[in-house]
């Protein structure tokens, strides 16, 4: 039998719970980061950092 | 007044999210961090992680940003210079030499060992391996075979099976000629083109194992299981919170994972526009590197780990250090999986593509430092680095055994990073001063930094690193600086070696920044 089904018990509920409320968070805030970037547009002005001044 | 087409600058949002992501994204995430977390009481270790994250690393993160846009504004890509405008003080540019120092520092002996990843990759591919357990197997256990491997291998003890130290000088060879053809190729075409490709790629491996570690059958002989592994590093352990080194091996992880207190960020930054958002630009790098480390990487190399010798034995192997786990123990486990040869491939390269995308961030820095202040050709910059390099490097490769390299580790892998990052933090926060620096922080932000960050970023985290520093001066810096606890004059005379090298490299480029002051090369933009 595969070890994904074998003593689950060993993670704990509280460190279950622990880990999914930060892997939630990590996860959820990366794809909000990402597509707000998509949301913003890819592309960076071509010209050169100072020229905008 | 220089030319201001000169400076380079990226061309997507994402290219340069993922090669700031890629400077952050190392060995760290998927061989230093199990080992903290193993070493500092798994569930212990977690909860101080993640309050140092939030209260050290995001906020110097965005501090980072604020810094090398702000100085590239003024034509800086380099700390000295950057700092110089946040402390209208001569001494200024000279604390700045620390962002020079380091990266190149840490790249000296970084190099080496990413060049140990691209080597394993290959060895996993041709199964020498096995051959090697097959000519020297005997009553040795596996693991003992394989550490042998990697001291042989690294010429840290003699082995006929290697020829010396040839095939790792062969394989840091060819490693440096990638990085250094990377940096040749420049911001755009080099840096940004390689971490947009190398970086997903990263991310499918990384699953690839997660996966295939998940799926895998109990092993015969061992009661470990994935879940034992998890659980150890995940459930909720309350009785070391109260013990300050789990505090600073989780602070000391932060830098080290987010490559923050560097100089690395300031000079990636620096080649943004103005008013171009870095809010939601650090957060994202931020986020992406956690994303390795705490969700893909914590599910790799300690859950296999455990599955194969059991959660006593990898406590064990782990304490042993990152090589032990990440490169002894997992050449055994993917010796015995099915389609090892494959998937001890993908571990390893891996590895190296965490590893490249960092080490090119390390020389990016003295690069953008010798075109901009000493106007150096880009040409001529690369070339001085890499004969700057191979020369520095060679040490690494003698006296390794010695310890030298875990000296330097120790000071410019450690000490300084926390060291710098105060010193930043206070510059900005302190001395060009809070207002100015919220300000700075949020102009173009593309989203809305909480109010909460502007009392951290003041208050909080320069306390938080202040404290660090102060705490382990009290505890163990008499001691480190004696070699109290060494007593092998080959080792202390080899520390001493990198405690002189590190000084020599300070002196040699506040040299530098001195002459460019001095003869004018170094220019601001109006």
């Amino acid at each position: 039998m595969i070890t994904l089904f074998q003593n689950t018990s060993d993670l704990t509920t509280a460190g279950l719970i622990f880990m999914l409320v930060v892997w939630s968070l990590t996860i959820g805030f990366t794809i909000y980061c990402f597509i707000r970037i998509l949301k913003i547009g890819n592309k960076l002005p071509a010209d050169t950092p100072g020229q905008d001044e | 007044m220089p030319n201001l087409s000169a400076r380079e600058s990226w061309g997507t949002r994402f290219g340069l999210i993922f090669a700031v992501a890629g400077n952050a994204i190392g060995l760290g995430n998927f061989l230093r961090f199990p080992v903290q977390a193993a070493e500092n009481g798994g569930g212990s270790f977690m909860i101080p992680y993640i309050i140092a994250f939030l209260l050290i690393g995001i906020p110097l993160m965005w501090m980072e940003w604020t810094i090398g846009r702000y100085g590239g504004r003024y034509g800086h890509g380099t700390t000295p210079g950057m700092f110089a405008r946040l402390w209208n003080h001569p001494a200024a540019k000279y604390l700045g030499v620390l962002g020079l120092i380091i990266p190149f520092i840490v790249l000296t002996y970084y190099v080496f060992i990413e060049s140990w990843t691209f080597a394993y990759s290959v060895f996993s591919l041709t199964g020498l391996f096995g051959d090697y357990m097959v000519v020297n197997g005997g009553s040795s256990s596996e693991l003992s075979l394989m550490k042998d491997f990697l001291l042989g291998y690294t010429g840290q003890q003699h082995d006929p099976f290697f020829w010396g130290i040839g095939m790792a000088a062969i394989f840091l060879g060819i490693t440096l000629v990638a990085n250094f053809w990377i940096l040749y190729k420049g911001l755009s075409g080099g840096i940004e083109w390689f971490a947009k490709w190398a970086l997903p790629t990263l991310f499918i491996f990384a699953i690839i194992l997660v996966i295939r570690i998940f799926t895998l059958d109990q092993i015969p002989g061992s009661n470990g299981t994935v879940w034992q592994g998890l659980g150890y590093i995940w459930n909720p352990d309350y009785s070391r919170l109260g013990d300050v080194n789990v505090w600073l091996a989780a602070a000391g992880q932060i830098f080290f994972t987010l490559s923050v207190g560097m100089g690395t960020i300031h000079t990636y930054a620096s080649y943004l526009r103005s008013k171009e958002d870095i809010a939601l630009n650090g957060l994202a790098t931020g986020m992406t590197n956690e994303f390795a480390e705490i969700v893909l990487g914590v599910c790799i190399a300690i859950p296999v780990a455990v599955l194969f010798f059991g959660l006593s034995e990898t406590i064990t192997i782990a304490q042993g250090g990152s090589f032990n786990l990440g490169f002894v123990s997992m050449s055994v486990i993917f010796n015995h999986i099915e389609f090892g040869p494959f998937f001890g491939f993908i571990w390893f390269f891996l590895l190296f593509f965490a590893g490249i995308t960092s080490s090119v961030a390390m020389g990016q820095p003295i690069v953008t430092f010798l075109q901009e202040e000493l106007k150096w050709s880009h040409r001529k910059s690369v070339t001085a680095l890499l004969v700057l390099t191979v020369g520095c490097v060679i040490p690494v490769l003698l006296f390794s055994q010695y310890g030298y390299l875990d000296e330097l580790d120790f000071w410019a892998g450690t000490f300084l990073l926390v060291l710098f990052g105060t010193i930043e933090c206070i510059l900005l926060a302190w001395v060009f001063g809070m207002d100015k620096t919220w300000a700075e922080m949020n102009l173009g932000a593309a989203i809305t930094i909480p109010r909460i960050f502007y009392f951290i970023i003041k208050w909080v985290t320069p306390l938080f690193l202040i404290a660090l520093l102060a705490v382990w001066f009290f505890n163990s810096a008499w001691g480190i600086l004696i070699f109290a606890n060494e007593d092998n004059p080959d080792k202390i005379a080899a520390a001493i070696g990198a405690r002189l090298f590190i000084v020599v490299i300070f002196v040699a480029f506040s040299f530098l920044v001195y002459r460019s002051w001095k003869s004018g090369t170094h220019r601001e933009l109006k």
